[in-house]
């Protein structure tokens, strides 16, 4: 019997069948799964809900548990693991160790075979609704799932699908962005980081020493010098193991923002950068000025202890160690050239402990200088009477002036203005009181009021008032406003659509990674940008100046996208390819000549 | 007595009326016939374009199985010479995916379709992000000023083909990656060489069967 011999049915059936294939082949793709003669053994692949069996638990405490049992020689990724509120919040949940898998096609990653079990803790779960989760992964069969996603009602502790979105709508980023070089730059710096590890130490002790003489380190002096004043200078070794207290908080602090950049991916400085931190310390500093002014005693302040003769040691060193790591944190400018640099070795080396002793190093040099002051500063002031209340309160003006200064990168500038208006006025009506209630010493009492008058008039009128009518009514004269062509952006859309438009009419592009809190920025702007040669170099330059104030999420994908640790960064772009030109690029401070030398000669087109 | 072939036409007549019952229930998935799945312009054919049989790859730029069965499936094309190749551009995985779905396509304007995939396909691992890609896709020569504006002024065009893809894998039941279609089968799984000229080989036999 062949095939031929077909009873009369079915051979009428097939026959409307190839009459009519072509209309009809996608419905037999359909059936045509049941064919597949693939492998020789009949493994048909499981769907995604069989291959991942979810069921949700509650436990004793009111632990959320949620169980995948995994089919045979199927897996999941133990990273694509996430859940969600309805909100869109993160909710933070437990997962096991997974199994690690590492293999060419692959490369390493975490799994889990048979079954996997995730916890959210009562804490986190028992506020919520419903919670998103998504899963992904493979079966060793050669499939691999796109990524699942179920809602969890936490009532009713049960499992429903989520219609996963289509992933067609996503934008794709510029791919002309300046990537290519990395290589070649991290290839440059690295060799600060080889060879034994003393001399790496040495290297960036140095380094910072040579900081330490640059304005990074000016707000930190201040700062030290009020904590001494505060803690009545009883003696030599006690000024010096604050100082030594206060320098290794800083050291300190500069470590911890290399790991947390490290581990993180951001620039934690610029996090700190929100109103929040910034208005905090800004209370810290106004809180001290007050008390230097006697208005209250603080806790652990040593004002009292220092009559009675017996300083109080925890309250100033803790105080030295608070400030020293928080003032670096937030208030000190100038972290992102060494933060580069260490970040640029941990990514090649994977040593976090190198890069954090390094920035260790960095920081303790920069401080170095203040172990100095520490060591010398008591020897020049009185030790006690009139005069050393005086000095406390002068203190108590400075720690206003640098709450003020802390807080100024979140207010509006008039406000700024007008309150240093304020302050120096009062600093030169103290000043006036201040001679008023001095001994007699031979100077007559109009002749005082006279200096301390014109103490008053000279600091409000020559330095506060001209500046606040500057920049509050006639704020089309902003020194800051370069004669060339710039534009502002926070954005990664923003910098494309600058790019777009330069693209057609200019050959280099300057890109300026900068913020309001960065002193270093400021002074690149006045000593570079604001230079008559300069500008004249940036003629037939599109200069475009991404704004780092506020973090957000917006400007640090801009920094990420060019590999910028934070400002001042400062390099060009080849407008044609948009591309960054090898060379061109700054970290940190940089004077007008420098700067003129990395200026690339405009490119062939 | 029972024979290969004759078991094929029941199967399909069998299938024949399956589907008609699916058209009934299943109006609102918008349907595709074999020649909108296999002959859309919009796709990119290699191999043999005027091969007697018609593999249609769906991948995706973050399955590392799909790259390793590439280059198994490479390689027999290579050398039956008589084999179609379409690519699906078909990014389920991962946001990334979808980028590197784009960046191909878009390299398309520019002649340089399969330079990208392929490049892109050569990079081991499933956790690819789209700028590893896109760095893929530069190295392989592409003009990236070219590709960023055909980027950004043929998005619509692209993203209307990606979601039409997603229907066509939709429409074929696929639910991992890979998936293929060859000649009248579907494969949802990986192959290797051995398993691919299995297939092959079965594919045509039925297509030979179906014209006789």
């Amino acid at each position: 019997m062949t095939v031929r011999s077909e009873s009369p049915r079915q051979t009428n059936l097939l026959s409307v069948w190839r009459k009519s294939s072509l209309s009809f082949f996608s419905l037999v793709f359909w059936f045509a799964a049941a064919l597949v003669p693939a492998r020789g053994e009949s493994t048909k692949p499981l769907s995604p809900d069989q291959a991942f069996i979810l069921s949700v638990a509650r436990l004793g405490q009111g632990d959320i548990q949620l169980l995948w049992k995994i089919a045979p020689r199927v897996y999941l990724y133990r990273e694509q693991f996430k859940a969600t509120a309805n909100n869109g919040a993160a909710v933070p949940f437990t997962l096991p160790k997974g199994e690690t898998k590492d293999d060419p096609y692959f490369g390493p990653s975490e799994i889990f075979h048979n079954q996997v079990e995730m916890l959210i803790d009562a804490a986190h779960a028992t506020p919520l609704e419903s919670v998103q989760v998504t899963y992904q992964g493979c079966a060793e069969l050669g499939i691999c799932y796109p990524p699942i996603e179920k809602r969890i009602d936490l009532k009713k502790l049960s499992v429903s699908d989520v219609e996963v979105a289509e992933l067609s709508n996503v934008t794709a980023p510029s791919v002309i962005s300046a990537s290519s070089d990395r290589a070649g730059r991290q290839s440059k710096d690295a060799p600060l980081f080889d060879g034994a590890i003393l001399p790496v130490l040495a290297t960036f002790f140095g380094l910072g020493l040579l900081l330490a003489f640059t304005p990074c380190i000016f707000p930190m002096v201040p700062i030290l010098s009020g904590i001494l004043v505060r803690s009545g200078y009883t003696s030599l070794g006690r000024s010096l193991s604050i100082s030594l207290i206060y320098v290794l908080a800083m050291a300190t602090a500069y470590a911890t923002l290399g790991v947390a950049a490290a581990w993180s991916g951001q620039n934690l400085q610029i996090v700190l950068q929100a109103p929040i931190s910034l208005a905090a310390i800004g209370v810290v500093f106004a809180t001290l000025a007050l008390s230097m002014f006697g208005f209250f005693k603080l806790p652990s302040l040593a004002i009292t202890s220092r009559f009675a003769g017996t300083p109080k040691k925890t309250g100033t060193v803790a105080a030295a160690a608070v400030l020293g790591f928080g003032a670096t944190l937030v208030v000190s400018p100038c972290i992102t050239p060494p933060l580069a640099a260490a970040l640029l070795y941990v990514a090649q080396s994977g040593d976090l402990s190198r890069g954090a002793a390094a920035l260790f190093a960095l920081g303790f040099g920069m401080g170095a200088p203040l172990l100095a002051f520490g060591l010398l500063g008591p020897g020049f002031l009185p030790r006690s009477g009139a005069w050393l209340t005086r000095i406390n309160h002068l203190f108590g003006f400075v720690f206003l002036a640098m709450a003020l200064w802390t807080i100024s990168r979140i207010l509006p500038v008039w406000l700024v203005w007008c309150a240093a208006t304020v302050l120096l006025t009062g600093l030169g009506l103290y000043g006036l009181v201040a001679l008023n209630m001095l001994p007699h010493c031979g100077v007559k009492k109009r002749q005082r009021i006279v200096v301390g008058l014109a103490l008053t008039v000279w600091l409000a009128g020559t330095i506060a008032l001209p500046g606040l009518v500057i920049r509050v009514f006639m704020p089309g004269s902003s020194l800051d406003a370069g004669h060339y062509d710039q534009t502002v952006v926070n954005t990664s859309e923003q910098f494309d659509d600058v790019l777009l438009a330069a693209r057609s009419s200019q050959r280099l592009i300057l890109v300026v990674f900068s913020a309001e809190w960065c002193v270093e920025c400021k002074i690149i702007d006045r000593n570079v940008f604001n230079t008559r040669e300069v500008q004249r170099r940036l003629q037939g330059i599109k200069v475009v100046h991404a704004d780092m104030t506020r973090p957000t999420k917006d400007n640090s994908a801009l920094m990420k996208r060019f590999d910028v640790i934070g400002p001042p960064t400062i390099f060009f772009l080849d407008a044609k390819t948009g591309q960054e030109i090898p060379g061109s690029r700054s970290i940190g401070a940089v004077n007008a000549e420098t700067f003129i030398a990395r200026v690339p000669e405009a490119s062939p087109s | 007595m029972i024979t290969t072939s004759r078991l094929l036409r029941f199967i399909l007549t069998l299938a024949f009326m399956l589907g008609a019952t699916q058209l009934l229930f299943a109006q609102e998935q918008p349907g595709f016939t074999s020649e909108q799945i296999l002959n859309d312009p919009n796709d990119f054919v290699g191999g043999n374009p005027r091969g007697n049989l018609t593999i249609a790859v769906f991948s995706d730029y973050n399955c590392p199985y799909c790259k390793k069965a590439k280059v198994e499936l490479d390689k027999v094309v290579a050398e039956d010479g008589q084999i179609r190749v379409v690519y699906k551009e078909w990014p389920v995985l991962s946001e990334a995916s979808a980028v590197g779905s784009k960046v191909a396509l878009a390299a398309k304007y520019q002649g340089k379709y399969k330079q990208a995939h392929d490049a892109m396909m050569a990079i081991p691992g499933g956790k690819i992000t789209a700028q590893q890609m896109i760095e893929s896709v530069r190295a392989a020569g592409l003009d990236m000023e070219r590709l960023d504006r055909d980027l950004r002024e043929h998005d619509k065009d692209i993203t209307a083909i990606l979601r039409n893809i997603y229907a066509q894998g939709n429409f074929m039941g696929f639910q991992s990656t890979p998936s293929y279609i060859i000649g009248r089968f579907r494969v949802s799984t990986a192959l290797d060489y051995k398993t691919f000229k299995k297939a092959i080989a079965d594919a045509r036999k039925m297509q030979t069967e179906n014209s006789r």
